[in-house]
């Protein structure tokens, strides 16, 4: 076996020995006020925990796909810009500016407004 | 009109060469601090009848313009390319940074504390102590002025005649975690009695040990004599 | 014959052992005294003294450090989801020690020569997010939810900016392959033609690492500690261990893809007996771990809109147009790398 393999295999082993290594040496006495959730002194209720956030975040979430997507198909052009040659970067850089249009429309129609009235 | 641009002129022809090369704010005080050895000839005029703005150097004075003239309002400010400059490549945080890089190469101010200790005046108020006089008789004749003005009543004083006669107590007590080491004990004693001593390093492991009775206090006492005397030498003519 | 090939599979099995010992140890330690650089040196900055009790100067400190870690208990919030709960920072620590497998300390001298060596390290770094994120929604917890949200978020903005300014790199270098990208640098760093792309380059690992002033997560005052809130003992140590172990790799990819790996002109001799290339490589990545220190021993925070608008609205246009600019000019120029 390789060593990329033996990498992939040895890693997880180290982390799993230090958890190992925890869950043996260290004590283990949970009670009421030591489990429950941090919140500064309030009470957590069920509830809060895993309600709505903010739209943004998705927002960013979904600029980041199509953004990283574009990057991702520009890299072959990355390692080939001698083989294609004058056409074939000229494929590559209409295609970058048609999704830099779009990007100017997003950052034109605020999508990117994380702090937004409500927060303030 | 001309006058003032010629008075202007004037002044600033004295400028070195770099500085008048480069023409807005920040970069004259940079070609200035270049040539730091003839800065101080060359510091622009202050006017000092201005009280709004008092000690600002004087800008270019305002050029009086009939309508329709125009009147470039950026004309003495930085060029697009230093503004360029400033923008992308961040320069104040460089600047900032090489400040911090300096500190760097600088020894450190921190004192080990068991191994080095600070510095400690003479009036330093510590732990308590009760003196002799060097008879060796007590000095404390229980007026109990130092238990009127403690501000913590930490003191508790009971007194009785002694076997000779002498007026002196029987039962002096301080209980160091109420005290607040404000000194007025030992400003109160009209006899230098009861002292503070430099000493804070009195800790101990249970509660009870930090109540002072007599005999600890005369104990201290006994044992800080030489240092209590040096330091009120050192104080008196203070007092 | 049977015989013979598991003798060979068995030796085989000992050397890739052998090999990968001897690049994560010697991590693992770099790791573990990235810590206590950073107490010693941030305390230098300051004009004070840092931890210097536990060995001389303080160099035992990680050490005692990870030993009163692993002998503490480490409370499961009950609300948690209690297998995310463990996995997600043990999957941000496997993710970060991957990293290492591609880093050339010599000519070819890798665990893995892999050609498409840049995208192994891109995905490990969009993997690590999941860490992140698994974190903070397996506490349960509503702040350690939010903080986990605004750390994903800023990481994967930020990442955008690395995959360009990365890109950029691999336009000058014409290969994936961390070493060809390395000799490709004979001539000349690649940070002199391409200082804009290092500054944006920087700036991006500085927010991929959550390091000031990107940190607005781990600040306290903001959300106590952001994602890993509730992780105590051991599972803090997994986050922990993480960024230093991003911080000393990033470091390393900077001196890599900008300042010439292992080369050092005209200074060393390839044919020496000990090979001076590992030590000129761990000189400048040095050198880089001083100046993620120093960024965060100078500069104050970033609010958090602060932070997603610099990313979006300041620096992917520049790493756009840089992108638009860099092919135009090789194109133009005839200057393409084959």
């Amino acid at each position: 076996m390789d060593n990329i393999s033996m990498l992939f295999i040895f890693v997880p082993i180290l982390s799993l020995i230090l958890l190992a290594l925890n869950l043996l040496l260290a004590p283990h006495l949970p009670y009421e006020a030591k489990v429950s959730a941090y919140e500064c002194g309030y009470v957590a209720l069920p509830g809060q925990t895993r309600s709505t956030f903010q739209i943004q975040f998705y927002l960013v979430a979904i600029l980041f796909l199509v953004f990283d997507l574009e990057i991702l198909l520009i890299l072959p052009i990355a390692v080939s810009l001698y083989q294609v040659g004058t056409f074939g970067f000229s494929v590559a850089v209409i295609f970058f500016i048609v999704l830099t249009i779009g990007f100017v429309l997003e950052i034109g129609s605020g999508a990117i407004n994380i702090s937004t009235s409500a927060n303030h | 009109m001309a006058i003032l641009r010629q008075l202007v002129v004037g002044v600033a022809a004295s400028r070195p060469l770099a500085t008048r090369l480069a023409t807005s704010r920040p970069s004259i005080l940079a070609a200035s601090r270049l040539l730091s050895t003839n800065s101080r000839q060359q510091a622009q005029h202050v006017d000092h009848t201005n009280h709004l703005h008092p000690g600002h150097p004087k800008s270019p004075p305002l050029q009086t313009s009939f309508p329709g003239e125009f009147k470039d309002v950026y004309a003495g400010g930085p060029s697009a390319i230093e503004k360029a400059v400033h923008l992308f490549f961040f320069t104040e945080i460089l600047r900032g940074m090489w400040i911090v890089l300096e500190q760097f190469f600088r020894p450190p101010y921190t004192i080990m504390y068991p191994f080095e200790k600070g510095p400690l005046s003479p009036r330093f108020r510590g732990e308590h102590a009760l003196r002799r006089y060097p008879s060796g008789e007590e000095r404390c004749i229980a007026c109990k002025l130092c238990e009127a003005i403690c501000p913590a009543q930490a003191i508790t004083i009971e007194s009785e005649a002694r076997l000779d006669g002498s007026r002196k107590t029987t039962r002096y007590d301080i209980d160091m975690t109420k005290c607040i080491y404000c000194g007025f004990c030992q400003e109160a004693c009209p006899v230098d009695a009861i002292v503070e001593t430099q000493n804070q390093e009195f800790s101990t492991e249970t509660r009870e040990e930090l109540l002072y009775n007599k005999e600890k206090l005369l104990a201290n006492g006994d044992r800080a004599e030489a240092e209590i005397a040096a330091n009120l030498h050192a104080d008196h003519v203070y007092r | 014959m049977i015989n013979n090939n598991l003798i060979l599979i068995i030796l085989n099995t000992l050397i890739s052992l052998i090999d990968v010992l001897l690049v994560l140890l010697p991590v693992l330690l770099s790791v573990a005294f990235m810590t206590i650089i950073e107490r010693k040196q941030l305390a230098a900055h300051q004009r004070r003294v840092g931890p210097n009790t536990v060995g001389y100067y303080g160099i035992l400190q990680p050490f005692s450090d990870a030993l009163k870690l692993i002998l503490k208990e480490t409370v499961i919030p009950s609300q948690s989801n209690k297998i995310l709960f463990y996995l997600a920072p043990v999957s941000t620590l496997i993710f970060s020690l991957l990293g290492w497998g591609i880093i050339p300390f010599g000519q070819g001298l890798t665990l893995f020569d892999f050609s498409l060596g840049i995208l192994y390290t891109l995905a490990l770094s969009s993997l690590g997010v999941y860490g992140v994120l698994f974190a903070g929604w397996s506490a349960n917890s509503k702040y350690a939810f939010l903080g986990s949200l605004r750390s994903t978020a800023a990481m994967i903005s930020y990442e955008l900016i690395l995959s360009s300014a990365i890109l950029i790199v691999i336009l000058l270098a014409g290969s994936f392959n961390f070493t060809t990208i390395i000799e490709s640098q004979e001539a000349i760093w690649f940070v002199v033609p391409l200082l804009p792309v290092f500054i944006f380059y920087f700036i991006s690992i500085l927010a991929e690492t959550s390091r000031t002033p990107f940190d607005l997560q781990e600040a306290e005052s903001e959300l106590v500690a952001g994602f890993f809130t509730e992780h105590s003992s051991i599972i803090f140590v997994f986050f922990f261990l993480a960024e230093y172990s991003s911080i000393v790799l990033f470091s390393c990819i900077t001196a890599i893809l900008f300042f010439g790996g292992y080369n050092m002109p005209e200074l060393f001799v390839n044919n020496t007996f000990i090979s001076l290339q590992a030590v000129v490589l761990g000189l400048k990545t040095c050198v880089f771990c001083f100046m993620f220190v120093w960024f965060r021993a100078t500069l104050p925070r970033l609010r958090y809109d602060q932070l997603i608008e610099f990313c979006w609205l300041n620096l992917l246009p520049v790493a756009v147009a840089f992108i638009i600019l860099v092919p135009c000019i090789l194109v133009a120029f005839d200057i393409a790398p084959y």
